[in-house]
């Protein structure tokens, strides 16, 4: 379709009609903040001076209803639109790569219920996550969700890639958090997913839409569970002689007790965080984890934690590190405390069961050092089940080809490279960062035949291919 | 030629950091994705790499409050404001800048003010038996125009405290709101120059800025940009409390409940969050907003409000819940555009911080 002239002003002026004129935008400036994600390949191509992906339009609903109207409008002329939070996605899963309509979310962010008998709390998914957990902590209550972007990034967002905090394994991620969830089909019926999450009335209709990245509808609202403050929340740090009986004693530890907070780091990783702690770079696997909840329980808790890693030779490091990390767990975020351009990095989380998670560890490492001896690869394990672990390995090239075309081959061959690797040791392609364009093409790797369930959802929901175009796979 | 190797560096920094974003007072009203700092250094970073630098970029640059939440807010001391301003010279420079900024400015040329002349009997009268010169000189800034029964009851505590203090009878423009609409640029400069000398001229030794606005530009970029006080600045609530702890002021604590909010210029810029509040305390009982502070979450004061009330208005309303939330009754401002942006909004009293102060004197 023409996108220009006397046909664009006429769309246009039908989404000024659903959302409000100044709810619209073709500002040159406002197309080129929404090209520019969390996306490696994005910042990079932005830092070579080339022209972002843009949408023709952004839109800023205030409602499901709103969202409603312009989905219609944009299946009537077959438009693309992007869902958009607060762009702090990783694998460029909010980029408008197809053109049309942006649509984004951060107006639709009014908290429109507070509920301490049932513990939740009812959102739009554009409230900024952070305002979300102020929210709750003016009332004595707590999110429990808390990754790095939490700034940054919106409820929706979180919901759409399904993300975790630092203190998941007690607390869960964003997919255990959410009880119910109002969503906007791609043909602009408003539906709402059970009233609660625990049911047998037929498959889950929330675990449907997280995860999903805007291909299947928008969610507009959720209801999540909001916790009590924790009477004590108490940090212990320790050094085992290698990941293997670290994986040991984590296993072990998850079939008695639950920590909120888990992090196992490898060598790499733990000679620097060693040498900060004891001042001295000593090798092993270091692991942070954090107790918290009722004070008389956490102090049970402890007996069995060290009586636990006891077993497996762990050294205890004490609790300055862990109190230190709490204070400035976001900070490693900011500029200055973490990779940025112009090295080349990428993050290819991924989460499988104990016999595997080391495995995987192993294969990936071997994989992306062997292939890419420019690349340095160190990796922790953050998330943690009875049942596995995730792995949170990092590639870093400290100088990676000024050509942008050049540069996003190689980033991509490091990423396929890795994530095959996770993928044949029976990993996944992600853990908690999403797949966006950049995983899309390993997802039918992963599933092969299973694909066709996604397939066939997106199909049946969305007949036109409008939502979020060439993601998740699909 | 615009930004200084600072500013480059933070724009580097900034164009890919969303950290901030959840402070933006701007952008949690409108939900724009431009509004924030990140938005605004990504944009000035494509045009250091050879985009062209747009009239709709320059409107995105104007629609920040400079309220500096972002630099608070940041780990690494990264401060966007100063790109800010100068991406502001750059549009000026460059004749795109937004049709109301340069209505604004040639208002300033036109009147010397961005504000109204003061018409005010009440206030001329507390005024008039002012003796010209004296060692104490109190500046009223905008007080006058924007919120005049500031400036009434500001005359009367010093009075009430026995203070000889001298009020200009033409007091010239601070030159904030220039400095916030033209960055370092030289009209601004001469401004701040000629304003300096005229205040110098009044032979002070202590000049009470009783506007936020006017106490941070002559803290903060006299010197800096030539044009040096010949006299100590302080703020109104410092001077106050200088007042009140020295014994020449008393107040009596009605045990009212009231909340108080941080014009950002005093509690970030000049990083004055107890002088008021020791004050309100000893008037009143005290609840403060969840965000407060250094951390305070602006209401659209400032110069912002004097071309985009449309944004202040909305942040105005988005503050009043916060305040609403604590259960007071009063909310009280240390800054005439914060009271008047708060009035535009619904919800609690908004009283300035020198009228509260005179209720509760004894």
């Amino acid at each position: 379709m023409q996108l220009k002239g006397f046909m664009f002003d006429m769309i246009q002026n039908e989404l000024e009609d659903a959302v409000g004129r100044e709810n619209c935008s073709t500002r040159e400036a406002d197309k080129l903040v929404h090209g520019v994600d969390y996306y490696w390949l994005s910042r990079m191509w932005a830092d070579r001076g080339m022209t972002p992906p843009e949408a023709d339009i952004i839109v800023c609903p205030k409602n499901a209803k709103e969202v409603s109207s312009v989905l219609k409008i944009a299946n009537y002329y077959k438009m693309p639109v992007t869902t958009w939070g607060g762009g702090g996605g990783t694998q460029g899963g909010a980029l408008p790569l197809a053109g049309g309509i942006v649509l984004d979310t951060k107006r639709m962010n009014e908290i429109t219920e507070f509920n301490t008998d049932s513990m939740y709390m009812e959102s739009g998914t554009g409230a900024i996550h952070t305002h979300l957990e102020w929210y709750a902590n003016e009332r004595g209550y707590a999110t429990m969700h808390y990754p790095s972007s939490q700034n940054c990034s919106t409820l929706g967002g979180f919901l759409a890639h399904r993300g975790i905090g630092v203190v998941s394994t007690k607390y869960g991620k964003i997919d255990d958090m959410c009880l119910s969830m109002e969503v906007v089909l791609p043909n602009g019926d408003i539906i709402n997913t059970s009233p609660v999450p625990k049911h047998a009335a037929g498959p889950d209709l929330n675990q449907i839409f997280i995860g999903s990245e805007g291909t299947l509808g928008v969610i507009t609202k959720a209801q999540m569970r909001i916790y009590v403050q924790p009477e004590l929340r108490w940090f212990r740090a320790f050094l085992f002689k290698d990941l293997t009986s670290a994986f040991a004693a984590g296993k072990e530890l998850l079939t008695k007790i639950k920590p909120s907070c888990m992090r196992l780091y490898d060598e790499a990783e733990t000679v620097s965080l060693i040498k900060k702690i004891v001042g001295v770079e000593r090798k092993g696997a270091f692991m942070n984890l954090a107790l918290e909840g009722m004070k008389d329980i956490v102090a049970v808790e402890q007996k069995i934690l060290f009586d636990t890693f006891a077993k497996y030779g762990a050294e205890d490091l004490g609790s300055d590190y862990g109190e230190k990390w709490w204070k400035e767990k976001i900070t490693f975020f900011y500029p200055g405390h973490m990779m940025d351009i112009p090295q080349m990095f990428g993050t290819m989380d991924s989460v499988a069961t104990y016999s595997n998670i080391e495995k995987i560890y192993w294969a990936m490492k071997e994989a992306v050092e062997t292939n890419f001896p420019m690349a340095k690869f160190i990796a922790h394990f953050s998330h943690w089940y009875e049942w596995g672990a995730m792995i949170y390995d990092r590639f870093i090239v400290d100088n990676p080809p000024q050509d942008p075309h050049e540069a996003l081959r190689l980033h991509n061959q490091i990423w396929y490279t890795g994530v095959r690797a996770a993928l044949a040791n029976g990993g996944v392609v992600n853990d908690h960062h999403g797949v966006g364009v950049k995983l899309g093409k390993l997802m039918k790797e992963q599933y092969g035949p299973a694909m066709q369930v996604m397939e066939g959802l997106k199909r049946q929901l969305d007949p036109n291919g409008i939502m979020n175009p060439y993601k998740l796979g699909l | 030629m615009y930004y200084t190797d600072s500013d480059k560096r933070t724009i580097d920094n900034c164009r890919f950091c969303f950290m901030c974003r959840h402070v933006c007072p701007v952008g949690m009203v409108t939900g724009s994705e431009a509004n924030n700092a990140r938005a605004r250094a990504e944009l000035i970073s494509l045009v250091n790499r050879g985009f062209p630098y747009t009239a709709d970029m320059a409107e995105v640059v104007y629609e920040c409050a400079l309220c500096g939440a972002c630099t608070t807010q940041c780990c690494t001391g990264f401060d966007p404001l100063p790109f800010t301003k100068h991406a502001r010279m750059a549009a000026l420079s460059e004749g795109i800048a937004p049709a109301y900024i340069n209505e604004l400015l040639d208002r300033i040329e036109e009147n010397g003010s961005a504000y109204p002349a003061v018409d005010n009997p009440e206030l001329a009268e507390e005024l008039a038996s002012l003796p010209e010169k004296a060692d104490v000189l109190l500046f009223l800034g905008n007080a006058a125009a924007v919120c005049p029964e500031s400036a009434v009851a500001a005359v009367r505590l010093l009075k009430k405290a026995g203070v000889t203090f001298a009020v200009m009878k033409e007091e010239p423009d601070c030159g904030m709101d220039l400095a916030d609409l033209m960055g370092p640029a030289e009209e601004a400069r001469q401004v701040l120059l000629a304003a300096a000398e005229k205040i110098n001229a009044v032979g002070t030794k202590t000049i009470v800025a009783l506007s936020p606005d006017s106490a941070k530009v002559f803290l903060r970029e006299y010197r800096e940009w030539g044009a040096p006080l010949n006299a100590e600045v302080k703020t109104f609530p410092a001077f106050i409390v200088e007042l009140w702890k020295s014994g020449a002021l008393n107040f009596k604590n009605t045990g009212e409940t009231v909340t108080y909010q941080d014009p950002f210029r005093l509690a970030r810029e000049l990083h004055e969050t107890e002088a008021p509040r020791e004050l309100i305390r000893a008037c009143g009982n005290l609840k403060e907003m969840y965000r407060h502070g250094e951390e305070a979450i602006s209401c659209g004061e400032g110069t912002i409000g004097l071309y985009r009330p449309d944004l202040t208005a909305k942040m105005a309303a988005r503050r009043m819940k916060d305040a609403i939330s604590t259960g007071a009754m009063t909310i009280i401002t240390a800054c005439p555009t914060s009271c008047a942006a708060l009035r535009s909004a619904e919800g609690l009293t908004v009283k300035p911080l020198e009228v509260f102060l005179l209720e509760h004197t004894c």
